[in-house]
């Protein structure tokens, strides 16, 4: 397809990628636009440094590459690299999104479904409301100079009705949003609508201040899915230890860091927005364990930090897109299931609270989240909705205070935000879990 | 019917740093064209990248006319300006060297830490050309040092960072600079006793509220500010200010995406405490009867939307020195922080460090910031500076009282 010259690393990556983007802005139409764009990455190895370049030029996809050439030198011995023995020689076509594509849905169709849909979402006390459609649909090819020929697509698909209620001059800006691969599973009822606008109109008439301290905390299966994406999934990324041999003996397979009951698993092969079967260094996907009963049991990894470190690939190179270079991102994080139901976890709690959803997290030596709707849990019950700007906590610390884990673990998708690093936002990932319980986090 | 044209040319060379070495080089050039047309209250947008026919999009932005997005055709005084920022910051095979060399630098004046992320080369080639005969175009480059810090053998993704962004570059200002924050790592100090102090800090406080400043929200009494256009609700010596002034901004078109060149480049937004414009786009100005900011921003294929481009704060004084007398605390690394419906804000620090006379003394352990979004900018703000600390970019300095919590 490509020529390659002997004496280099090279691979090229194409994303031809389709996205729809509507939006209703109080029942007025704002953005409706179908996009698509057709974009390389070409990648150039010679043992030293690397030298990439993106183009949205198809046909000057060979080009580049031997402009690419020109900046690097000549290595014979490229193919015994260790980066470069890494890297698996996979040829595969995965087309799972044919007979589904939304690509064939008429845009009418999905403008007609948030509307019809946020007209059933009427409050007194809605000032502002918009309704949101987002699809993509991308085909990925992968081809290297050892020979990697792969093709697969993947598809998300997804609707975001927000709305801003106001009491007495304060204002809850809360989110309900569904993310499937298939347009048809796009719709909600009667009950999940209503149930929605019942919950905001409580929380915007009956939240209460809290004493800020620290207390113990449950977490709902979306806040799980941040706690294990922020608190550990990132510290997870092998390319945070290059050149720090002490980290590496720091974080040896088999140390404890949690407690017994805790389990977090990484894997890219479950459809939906953390699907990549391949990763962007052509990698086919594997199943981490990240954490195994409070066991550190794996990492995620590129050829380059597997190499560095002596592990095996992955799958974790990834790109937010065509414009950069894969790194070691995630997939889908989640904590894996326990054994208590939530009535289990709340009946020892005298005085905590309960995440109900979240508007963001973060993760670095202390970890946060910033509850959207939470409520206080009063005698082993869910209470009263409360306003509580940030829980925080130190996230080795967290990590061993998780007392409690439910058995009732929701994978999640997503169609708005994504996960940030560095200069790459925002990169479609999955998360979840079950409901946890953390004995004691600080609640602001 | 009104024709508005639009061609963005940006080029970035990027160097990535893994383990204080430079790791690889990546060459980015991006052509993205837009086309929109109004008529009879409508928009039609079409956007291609690479090499465009505009005649094409033309038509194309027409049949979207048919989609019915609502968006008022409006006809202001056709400027015709041209500006070119560019300067020469490197020589086009310097780039790698110079910044080798920097890295080495850096990593044998601060053995104990590993630099990692980005260094970038970046500019910008914007035109904006409508049927009424505007015709503004703006070239610009800037040099983008994005370092991650990290201690060997902590635990931590990263520790610190030092970012900065100007149109030249100095090795031996970012070196003192490093090396001062490097330096000031390495001393732990204890927990400070005050639960009151003086933070000098960024912008967060602010933008945490800063979709309330949106007019589509405060229109729609969607908004912390209701009601309050036009009153004083900060301190009376905060300016906050769109300026997209081609002499302070790097990189920025004078421009919005509408083509708004604002009077002298600037415009208020919070004149002496007086909340005085809201963040709007053309039609937003319109549709709310108010005054449009010239803020807005668009993607390539996208209608135009309420931006923050070019948002800053006046200075109020010079150098932190007029602002700070005594001991306070410098917030290097906050994360995770929001706002209450009642603009209560908690803001975890990660890295800070105690400040005196111009210097950091060392690193206190980790603390939460609180206070309520209209004290810190209101009886809790003290001002803003440009100079005091760091040697090299341009930067600003928000000086206000906050209280302390969860003390490590």
């Amino acid at each position: 397809m490509y020529k390659f010259k002997q004496g280099y690393y090279a691979d090229v990556r194409v994303e031809d990628r389709f996205a729809t983007n509507v939006l209703f802005q109080n029942g007025a139409l704002h953005e409706a636009k179908e996009t698509v764009e057709k974009k390389a990455f070409i990648r150039v190895f010679d043992g030293k440094m690397w030298y990439y370049a993106s183009t949205s030029d198809i046909n000057s996809i060979q080009q580049s590459l031997d402009d690419l050439y020109g900046y690097a030198q000549k290595n014979p011995d490229i193919e015994k690299h260790p980066i470069v023995a890494k890297y698996q020689i996979n040829k595969d076509k995965i087309v799972k999104f044919d007979k589904t594509n939304v690509r064939n849905i008429p845009l009418n169709d999905k403008l007609q479904l948030i509307l019809d849909t946020s007209k059933r979402m009427v409050s007194d006390f809605c000032s502002f409301a918009n309704a949101r459609y987002i699809d993509r649909h991308s085909v990925y090819s992968f081809y290297s100079s050892k020979g990697a020929d792969i093709t697969y697509d993947f598809q998300t698909c997804g609707v975001a009705y927000g709305m801003i209620f106001n009491c007495n001059g304060e204002t809850l800006q809360e989110q309900l949003s569904k993310c499937e691969t298939e347009f048809g599973k796009l719709g909600y009822s009667e009950n999940e609508l209503t149930e929605f606008v019942n919950r905001c109109e409580n929380y915007i008439q009956n939240a209460k201040p809290i004493v800020a301290g620290s207390y113990p905390v449950i977490l709902a299966p979306i806040a799980t899915g941040v706690f294990a994406h922020e608190s550990f999934g990132h510290k997870s990324e092998a390319d945070f230890m290059l050149g720090d041999e002490t980290m590496a003996r720091e974080w040896t397979i088999g140390k404890k860091i949690g407690s017994d009951i805790l389990t977090i698993r990484e894997t890219g092969v479950f459809e939906g927005s953390g699907y990549v079967p391949y990763d962007d260094e052509g990698t086919k996907a594997t199943d981490t364990y990240l954490i195994k009963n409070g066991v550190l049991s794996g990492r995620l990894h590129s050829a380059a930090t597997a190499a560095a470190l002596g592990e095996e690939l992955t799958g974790n190179a990834r790109a937010i897109n065509c414009d950069y270079e894969p790194i070691v991102r995630m997939t889908s994080t989640f904590i894996e299931n326990g054994e208590s139901t939530l009535q289990d976890l709340l009946k020892d709690i005298k005085h905590g609270y309960y995440i109900h959803s979240i508007k963001h997290g973060s993760g670095m030596s202390t970890f946060t989240i910033a509850p959207s709707i939470a409520y206080e849990i009063v005698d082993g019950k869910i209470g009263d909705p409360v306003k509580i700007a940030v829980l925080t906590g130190n996230v080795f610390e967290m990590l061993g205070l998780i007392d409690g884990v439910g058995n009732d673990r929701k994978l999640l998708s997503f169609v708005t935000g994504g996960c940030g690093k560095m200069e790459q936002y925002p990169l479609n990932v999955g998360m979840g879990g079950p409901h946890i319980r953390v004995s004691k986090m600080n609640v602001q | 019917m009104k024709t508005e044209k639009i061609i963005n040319k940006t080029t970035s060379k990027c160097i990535n740093v893994v383990a204080s070495k430079v790791e690889s080089l990546r060459i980015n050039n991006d052509l993205e064209n837009t086309v929109r047309v109004y008529d009879k209250g409508t928009i039609g947008v079409d956007g291609r990248l690479g090499n465009a026919d505009f005649s094409e999009m033309e038509t194309a932005a027409k049949t979207k006319l048919a989609q019915g997005i609502a968006y008022p055709e409006t006809h202001e005084e056709a400027k015709t300006i041209s500006i070119d920022t560019t300067k020469q910051i490197f020589g086009e095979k310097d780039f790698i060297p110079k910044m080798s060399s920097l890295l080495d630098r850096l990593a044998k004046e601060n053995p104990e830490f590993l630099f990692s992320n980005k260094i970038m080369l970046n500019s910008t080639e914007t035109v904006y050309e409508n049927s009424d005969g505007a015709a503004l175009s703006y070239k610009g480059n800037q040099f983008m040092l994005s370092l991650a810090i990290k201690y060997k053998g902590s635990a931590n993704i990263m520790d610190e960072f030092y970012g900065c962004e100007d149109d030249c570059f100095d090795e031996d200002k970012i070196c003192r600079d490093v090396k001062m924050q490097c330096d000031a790592f390495l001393r732990n100090l204890p927990q400070i006793d005050e639960d009151e102090v003086t933070v000098i800090g960024n912008f967060e406080p602010f933008q945490y509220a800063i979709q309330h400043f949106i007019a589509d929200l405060y229109f729609n009494k969607s908004s912390i500010l209701d009601g309050k256009l036009g009153q004083r609700v900060f301190n009376e010596t905060l300016n906050v200010v769109v300026d997209r002034s081609p002499e302070r901004q790097i990189n920025i078109p004078f421009f919005d995406a509408e083509g708004v060149v604002n009077r002298e480049y600037v415009n208020s937004v919070i004149k002496n405490g007086v909340l005085q414009t809201l963040v709007t786009t053309k039609k937003s100005a319109i549709q709310y009867d108010t005054a449009n900011l010239g803020s807005a921003s668009a993607s390539y294929n996208g209608v135009p939307q309420a931006g923050m481009g070019g948002f800053d704060v006046t200075s109020t004084a010079e150098n932190l020195a007029q602002l700070i007398k005594g001991k306070t605390i410098f917030l290097s690394n906050t994360s995770g922080g929001d706002m209450t419906p009642s603009g209560d804000i908690s803001m975890p620090s990660i890295v800070s460090y105690l400040f005196e006379d111009g210097k950091l003394l060392g690193k206190l352990p980790e603390f939460t910031i609180t206070g309520n979004l209209f004290d810190i900018l209101g009886k809790d703000f003290i001002g803003v500076c440009e100079h005091g600390l760091y040697e090299f970019g341009r930067r600003k300095y928000f000086v206000y009282k906050a209280k302390l919590v969860n003390k490590a």
